[in-house]
């Protein structure tokens, strides 16, 4: 049977550890990378079901699941917390501390009100280090393109950060 | 790229740049950027600090154990679905609930779980699970009715939440059915009456908490930590008997006890009973026998025959059969308030220690009890489903007293009692005011469909005014964020109406678009300019006068229109 036309059973057993890194990577609990599990590989039930083919398995439910999360994280209205520029200093090791912990929610819904394509590249790059050449691999763009999305979103990033701005909400 | 980078070049290179990524030749560009636009050492600092942040990698790997749970759960939907060639599977969230109304056996699940919120140990969450297989369920026994005396009950539970309740016997035998949002009752008499009723509809009820997500994570071990009130579970052999109490919402009394009775070999309930504190004791208010588990005869959810709309007497008669809904599966019936409402004055006793003030309601067989704790009075009309209340002085006194009412009666009814007790009355007058209602059309050029894939919304508001990120939203979502975002207040524009030519070929409003859109100036003008250049969006605006009612509370022997000050 050819990729393309792989079972979601088949997929979820192939590609479900990534997906729920993916989706791990950007929700806050256990249930909500669940949801977010469920909701990719049902999608791609639908998707299978109603004749679609899917080119890219791998990037297509990686690219659901980050949608998902998103949603997810859209829908969970936070106060977010203004994280301090000093607080970004690089470590030598990483540490996984409430700190950091803070710092990370607070990125993951920072990312998420991101414009879906600048999310996406932003998400594919920071959370899961991929090089701007498999990034454009995965969405189908150019490298270029790629860098471009990222640095629009770093730039987006860096100015809600900035203690001088109010915080803002998204409505 | 050119050896010497433009600023819009060095941007590109930035982020590998600050992670040396770099082939040798690119970092020594990026260097004599540098070195020549000494303003951009701070984008490279941010940008070291922002991408560099071990923060990045602090979710660290999931924990042991999820990946095949959620593979399990996924995978029950997945069998769920193939099954019963579920037909709508729609993907909005939650996706889960619709999968949930497929089984009839579901919807009592979801019934029972409303009973039951909180986790339970796993064997309660194999009923749950099991409950999902079946086609339809069945209840018999008895509950105490509407005049409080014990009287025969049976009911049958379709898979979309169609039900059939036939209560009493012989001479005092009634009937109720409801399908496709309607209700109909035939009552002792045989007088037969049919009203539209959408708020049995269980998909429709904001107070539906189940999701299978839920009844997986109670399936797998019981892992969500049992809160207010607890689980008991005794075995008796071949049965196992669990036991859940609820308590008041504001209070540490106890208020309702439910016990269902499980067969340990099929995992299904045999039985349940309800108890309902009154006094200081248990007093039972029902027992059921769950009989059958499969989708009863055709033709049971309805009823046929010239019917009638019941009259606001009608109704009041007939509060207990109104009453009826997929939860009187668990709670068929509670002990109905003596005469209209029964009113009782609402202590420090009453709540916990810590709480200043707060209010609740129930609707539970037929019965809707409000609680007020030190809150305004006027939350006494509004909160048994009268119209709005004028603000004055005595609207915005204090009370705390507890009203239990028959839910289906007229408000004026439901809240007499426990104005009395408070010493007001209500006047009711009507209101004219104006509605407003915004319409718009499309005057028919072609604009852009969407070019994504998958939806997404960002609205902000700024000092710099609001940024609208809109990707594959239909046309009139798009309208009602830049209408509802703006400067419009909500008092211009009460109605919305979308007006689509009739010859069209396509509905617009409905075609998903994109729009990416700065206005700097926040105000709806502005947004309408856009909407009339990019897709073509016309306004008219029209002014309808309307009549509502409004109530004014004021002190029982005031004169008409004195208020009393605080």
């Amino acid at each position: 049977m050819s990729a393309t036309n792989l079972p979601t059973t088949e997929a979820m057993a192939l590609h479900g550890a990534r997906v729920l890194q993916v989706a791990w990577n950007l929700v806050s609990t256990a249930e909500d990378a669940q949801d977010v599990f469920q909701e990719t590989f049902l999608q791609h039930h639908l998707a299978v079901a109603r004749g679609r083919t899917i080119e890219n398995p791998v990037a297509w439910l990686c690219t659901t699941a980050r949608h998902a999360a998103f949603r997810i994280r859209r829908r969970q209205r936070r106060l977010g917390h203004r994280v301090p520029d000093d607080l970004l200093v690089a470590c030598p090791a990483p540490a996984i501390d409430p700190q950091q912990g803070l710092l990370l929610d607070r990125l993951r819904d920072l990312t998420a009100r991101l414009p879906d394509r600048q999310a996406q590249v932003f998400t594919m790059r920071n959370f899961e280090q991929l090089s701007f050449a498999e990034i454009a691999a995965h969405l189908g763009i150019t490298e270029d393109a790629a860098r471009a999305s990222a640095h629009k979103a770093l730039v987006r990033l860096r100015s809600q950060m900035d203690p001088a701005k109010e915080e803002d909400h998204v409505g | 790229m050119s050896a010497e980078l433009t600023p819009r070049e060095f941007e590109l290179l930035l982020d590998e740049y600050v992670r040396g990524e770099l082939a040798a030749d690119r970092a020594l560009a990026c260097d004599r950027h540098l070195a020549a636009h000494p303003d951009a050492h701070r984008d490279v600092q941010v940008a070291t600090r922002l991408l560099l942040a071990p923060a990045w990698r602090a979710a660290g790997a999931p924990p042991p154990g999820l990946l095949e749970d959620a593979t399990i759960a996924t995978q029950r939907i997945l069998d769920i679905a193939a099954q019963r060639h579920t037909r709508r599977l729609e993907l909005s969230r939650p996706l889960r609930r619709a999968l949930a109304w497929s089984a009839a056996g579901a919807v009592a699940a979801i019934a029972i779980v409303l009973a039951w919120p909180d986790a339970a140990p796993p064997a309660f969450a194999d009923v749950l699970a099991r409950l999902r297989d079946v086609d339809g369920v069945q209840v018999n026994g008895w509950v105490r009715g509407p005049d409080g005396s014990p009287e025969p009950w049976r009911q049958w539970l379709a898979a979309d939440g169609s039900f059939r309740a036939e209560i009493g016997e012989t001479t005092n035998r009634r009937l109720v059915t409801w399908h496709d949002d309607v209700r109909e009752v035939r009552d002792a008499a045989g007088r037969f009456y049919r009203m539209p009723d959408p708020s049995a509809s269980p998909a429709r009820r904001e107070e539906v908490q189940a999701t299978l997500r839920l009844l997986e994570a109670m399936a797998r071990d019981g892992s969500l930590a049992a809160t207010g009130g607890g689980i008991e579970r005794v075995d008796l052999g071949e049965i196992s008997r669990f036991t859940r109490i609820a308590r008041g919402a504001l209070g540490p009394e106890l208020r309702l006890r439910w016990t269902i009775d499980v067969d340990n070999r099929t995992s299904l309930p045999r039985a349940g009973a309800i108890d309902q504190m009154v006094g200081g004791q248990w007093v039972r208010t029902a027992e059921l026998a769950f009989t059958a588990f499969d989708g009863g005869e055709a033709g049971l959810f309805r009823q046929d025959g010239p019917a009638a709309m019941p009259t606001g007497d009608d109704r009041a008669r007939l509060w207990f059969e109104l009453g009826i809904s997929v939860r009187s599966l668990m709670t068929p019936a509670v002990t109905a308030p003596a005469g209209d409402s029964e009113v009782r004055r609402l202590g420090a006793a009453d709540v916990r220690g810590s709480t200043t003030s707060g209010g609740y309601t129930y609707h539970e067989a037929g019965v809707a009890t409000l609680g007020l704790y030190n809150l305004t009075v006027d939350n006494l009309i509004r909160g048994l489903s009268g119209p709005s209340v004028v603000d004055n002085a005595v609207a915005r006194r204090r009370v705390s007293l507890e009203v239990r009412a028959k839910d289906a009666l007229p408000w004026r009814r439901k809240v007499a009692a426990a104005l009395d007790t408070l010493g007001l009355r209500a006047e009711v007058a009507p209101r004219t005011s104006t509605r407003r209602r915004y319409v718009f059309g499309q005057d028919g050029r072609a604009f852009a469909p969407s070019r994504f894939e998958f939806d997404a919304v960002s609205v902000r508001g700024d000092t710099d005014g609001y940024h609208y990120d809109l990707e594959r939203v239909p046309l009139s979502s798009a309208v009602e964020m830049l209408l509802g975002n703006s400067s419009l207040r909500r008092d211009e524009c009460d109605t919305v109406i979308y007006a689509t030519p009739a010859d069209a070929a396509r509905n617009p409003f409905a075609t998903p678009v994109d729009v990416a859109f700065h206005n700097r100036d926040g105000s709806w003008e502005t947004n309408l300019a856009f909407l009339r250049e990019n897709f073509g969006i016309t306004l008219e605006v029209a002014a309808d006068t309307m009549t509502t009612w409004e109530v004014k509370l004021l002190e029982e022997h005031s004169a008409d229109g004195a208020e009393a000050d605080d």
